[in-house]
């Protein structure tokens, strides 16, 4: 075979990159050689988009003490987890939570009063599209994870009442912000799940229960969209991103 | 998983420590995300040219913010990692084709990229270096599905499987492909 010939076998060998000598391979050689100055001018711009994008967003080395999970946690989703949480201990406390970590339900079937969630989104720098400017990034703003909302509703909420039950029959606070994180979160408690709960249920359940009246209003006042804006705001990103070019294959953003 | 800026400053990184890279990007570590930005950038650049000429450097911005904004939402290694960006990348292009075209509802055909990107064939010249700029010619003037295929395999780095996802093809029609392209290519250069 001469050694300009190129066959399958060869070609493929080119294109992996393990064929020496042939022209075509010196000349794929060029097209993949490694970058030019000029070929990252755009560094900065995107890497203060990605600053911006992951404000607040949890860094592996340095994590919350009791952060709920080591999973990639996007702002969106940490939203949408906080929001679920602060409304699920909510409806814990409403409802004797106690039943659902005791897997029985004691007869106590008052609902919670139906209350319209507050409407929650991404904050709005995860639906920019355009690169931001170049001045420096905004200080990171705190977001509450979910162990901070329960730990708040537990040791220092006003619906403080609502948890009693709850403490009790955890055998404490601290068992009891435990078993909210993995209630919420679906991950496992960092002490692992307890092992020690009670099975008898509780006999003590408050009679004149002053049920919460309305929602908890801790989440970040830019959190809570009006609806009508949230829509709208959906409808635009929606537009903006072509959804209907997404590859099948393809995770969906 | 927090990536030394050891690892980051090392060139190349393999594709071990760039598959930690993306992770470690996921969670927020701006110097995993340099080190996979500086070795897919160029990359996602040339393959741009070929498909949007002058405008390359643009639609890869676009992309970028797309995949900084998406990025949480990726699963795998690298190499999935890179054909995810390259689809992205891909798609921006044909947004932007269409939007320069003015026809919005119009189905843009990959006929039309390559139309428009042999158009401006001498803009390649703002790659440095002349040995890319003129192998990045040859390759442009294959048809389009051959100089498609032999830049996602060569420039971009994509086995043939991922290439085929990126274009909608079978991975054999993507090696058929760049095989006839690389014929060519070896024909054209003796």
């Amino acid at each position: 075979m001469s050694a300009k010939r190129i066959n399958r076998r060869t070609a493929e060998r080119i294109l992996r990159g393990r064929s020496v000598g042939h022209p075509v391979a010196r000349l794929l050689d060029s097209a993949s050689a490694p970058a030019g100055a000029d070929e990252l001018d755009g560094e900065a711009e995107v890497l203060a988009y990605f600053q911006e994008a992951f404000i607040g967003a949890p860094v592996p080395s340095a994590p919350p003490e009791e952060q709920p999970s080591p999973r990639p946690t996007s702002t969106r989703r940490l939203t949408a987890r906080v929001a679920g949480a602060v409304l699920a201990i909510g409806a814990i406390g409403a409802a004797g939570g106690v039943a659902i970590a005791a897997g029985g339900v004691p007869g106590h079937e008052k609902p919670a009063p139906k209350k319209s969630s507050p409407p929650t989104s991404a904050p709005a720098h995860t639906r920019k599209y355009a690169p931001p400017p170049p001045s420096p990034a905004p200080a990171p703003a705190a977001q509450p994870t979910i162990a901070d909302l329960c730990r708040r509703y537990i040791t220092q909420g006003r619906k403080d009442e609502h948890l009693i039950p709850l403490i009790k029959a955890a055998g404490g606070r601290q068992k009891a912000i435990a078993l909210c994180v993995a209630l919420m979160g679906g991950d496992r408690p960092a002490g692992g799940w307890p092992t020690d709960w009670p099975r008898n249920l509780p006999t003590d359940w408050p009679k004149d229960q002053k049920w919460p009246t309305e929602w908890p209003r801790e989440l970040p006042e830019e959190w809570l969209l009006p609806l009508s804006e949230h829509k709208a705001d959906h409808k635009a990103e929606d537009k903006a991103e072509g959804r209907s070019l997404w590859p099948e294959d393809w995770p969906e953003p | 998983m927090r990536v030394d800026r050891k690892v980051a400053q090392r060139t190349p990184p393999d594709e071990a420590e760039l598959s930690v890279c993306v992770r470690a990007a996921q969670q927020g570590d701006e110097t995993a995300f340099r080190t996979v930005y500086r070795d897919l950038q160029p990359r996602l650049l040339r393959y741009l040219r070929a498909l949007v000429a002058e405008d390359a450097e643009d639609v890869a911005s676009e992309a970028w913010l797309q995949i900084v904004r998406d990025l949480p939402s990726f699963r795998g290694e690298y190499d999935g990692f890179r054909g995810w960006a390259t689809t992205i990348a891909r798609n921006r292009a044909l947004d932007h084709v269409r939007r320069r075209r003015r026809r919005p509802q119009a189905e843009t055909t990959l006929d039309e990229l390559t139309e428009v990107a042999g158009e401006h064939d001498t803009e390649l010249s703002a790659l440095g270096g002349l040995g890319t700029e003129r192998a990045l010619r040859l390759i442009m003037r294959l048809p389009r599905d051959q100089a498609e295929a032999v830049l996602l395999r060569v420039v971009i780095g994509l086995d043939a499987k991922t290439a085929g996802q990126v274009l909608g093809k079978r991975a054999g029609a993507v090696r058929t492909a760049a095989y006839r392209g690389l014929k060519k290519l070896a024909a054209e250069i003796e």
